[in-house]
């Protein structure tokens, strides 16, 4: 017999018999007369539900039995087992897969940590992104935009978590950086140089503003010309203080420029004097960590926290050069006399 | 601050499978929960610290991560600068202990966040950070067997978002 064989009717007759033997089944529960031991049903007292006529009475001979009825039951029988294991298969498949199903819903899984450590697990993710590689910043591999197309919990997640979209970089296409600027009102500002030093991306500083609520400024350049086109950029639309910047790191990758010989890059550790007038006029009350790397102001940054003068806020001061700088020890600012004096609250020095 | 006495102390701890394991005070004490516990509970030495979200495999693996980082300073309290300072890198012994199945890396996270063994979910949490990166959402979904739940609206607007990845 097929469950979709030729005879339907046959089939559906092997239905209503499993049904009508289950509705016996339920009904000699329901009375008591079906006996429960403790693992479930008792086998004896169940074939009696499957065919009355055989196990009516113990007095009546089998040889009083009509032949005709004997056989059309016994293929009743068979019917109904083929059926019932056909069901039974069905239902092991189905357990199969509820169980899988179970498993993965109860046992430990990404998608079933506490909300706590998952944020925990994307704010680390999101760490591995700041990896300033000039205009490679990879952020297809590393992104919120991944986390938030992975599934509707991490989406949720994401969305509320304004850490995630914190790092912004100006190679960013525009609609992506208003995604950013919408999700994080404090983000922190990277600012690489292109690979061509010709192309910057200067005009994308207008995108993110309000200034005053970037956090940090981590702006690399590699050469003079290329600081004084972002210099020249922010002139005109920094007005105000930057209210919550605190940390601002200016570092000039002439290393990387100098090692490819078949690059000719004018460098300098200078800023030069224009650029140094303009970024002595940021007022930046909160910073506390500060670091130039191959940038060397030639006068003091008028930054509330004068630079190398007093600067009783700073926590992180880092000064550091690829290449030596001869005159560097004749003219060292920070002599060691004044350090505590310029420094009171530092705690992390790295010359 | 601890004593030299508190030093030669066993603690003992009952996981929710009722196993018990008797560790030295210090190594039990990574612990910041079990610390508080046994701060409560004072001097009693015979009195078992129950641990009924901890199941005794776990824990064993647990207070192995423990005994190798028993002489580590404590984590200094959490500030502003965290974020700054973070390192990204697991140490070597770190790496070779949490190179376990999916299973077993989880119920290390979900101990180590119960127990308020900070370093050591970090180093859980980084490793399942690396394993996320460098990955696109199916590759995710694949690796971790989550299921893409998103209504063809969300779909929408994901694809929308995503759409300067083609850009570039």
């Amino acid at each position: 017999m097929s469950l979709v064989g030729d005879d339907k009717h046959v089939f559906c007759r092997s239905v209503d018999y499993v049904l009508d033997s289950v509705k016996a089944l339920k009904t000699s529960l329901q009375d008591g007369r079906q006996r429960l031991d403790g693992k479930g049903l008792e086998r004896a007292d169940l074939k009696g539900i499957w065919s009355l006529g055989l196990h009516r009475s113990p007095t009546v001979s089998s040889s009083s039995m009509d032949v005709e009825i004997s056989n059309v039951s016994l293929r009743r029988l068979k019917d109904a087992k083929f059926l019932l294991t056909s069901l039974l298969v069905s239902l092991d498949d189905a357990i199969n897969e509820v169980t899988v199903k179970n498993r993965r819903t109860t046992r430990p899984n990404l998608i079933l940590l506490p909300e706590d450590v998952l944020i925990h697990i994307f704010e680390i993710y999101i760490d591995m992104s700041v990896m300033p590689d000039y205009d490679s910043y990879a952020p297809l591999d590393v992104s919120p935009l991944i986390l938030s197309s992975v599934c509707k919990r991490f989406r949720e997640i994401i969305l509320q978590l304004p850490s995630a979209w914190r790092h912004v970089s100006l190679n960013f296409p525009e609609h992506v950086l208003l995604l950013h600027k919408e999700r994080c009102t404090n983000p922190i500002i990277h600012i690489n140089p292109a690979r061509s030093t010709s192309h910057t991306y200067e005009k994308m500083l207008d995108v993110i503003h309000p200034y005053h609520r970037w956090r940090e400024l981590r702006l690399h350049v590699i050469n003079e010309d290329h600081a004084h086109r972002y210099f020249e950029h922010l002139k005109p639309i920094i007005q105000g203080p930057f209210h919550s910047l605190e940390c601002l790191m200016i570092s000039n990758e002439l290393a990387e420029s100098l090692d490819d010989d078949s690059v000719e890059i004018p460098f300098s550790i200078y800023l030069d004097e224009e650029q140094l007038k303009f970024l002595s006029s940021w007022r930046m009350p909160k910073l506390t960590h500060l670091e130039l790397r191959n940038v060397l102001p030639t006068r003091a940054l008028q930054c509330e926290n004068i630079l190398f003068h007093s600067m009783p806020k700073i926590h992180s001061l880092s000064v550091g050069f690829k290449m030596h700088y001869e005159s560097f020890d004749d003219e060292d600012p920070l002599n060691d006399d004044d350090f505590l004096h310029i420094l009171p609250n530092l705690k992390s020095l790295d010359l | 601050m601890s004593t030299t006495e508190d030093k030669t102390r066993k603690v003992k701890l009952v996981t929710s499978d009722n196993e018990e394991f008797e560790v030295d005070w210090e190594v039990a004490t990574r612990s910041v929960l079990i610390k508080h516990m046994l701060e409560d509970i004072g001097e009693s030495e015979e009195q078992a610290i129950p641990l009924p979200n901890v199941t005794a495999n776990v824990l064993k693996k647990v207070l192995e991560w423990c005994e190798h980082h028993r002489k580590d300073p404590e984590p200094a309290p959490e500030s502003s600068d965290d974020n700054r300072k973070r390192t990204l890198e697991i140490g070597d012994w770190d790496a070779k202990f949490i190179q376990v199945d999916q299973e077993m890396l989880f119920e290390i996270i979900l101990a180590a966040n119960y127990l308020d063994i900070k370093a050591l979910l970090d180093v859980g949490c980084k490793t399942v950070a690396n394993m996320i990166k460098g990955k696109q959402p199916e590759e995710i979904r694949k690796m971790f067997n989550i299921v893409n739940d998103f209504t063809p609206e969300e779909e929408a607007q994901i694809k929308k978002e995503n759409e300067w990845a083609e850009d570039r």
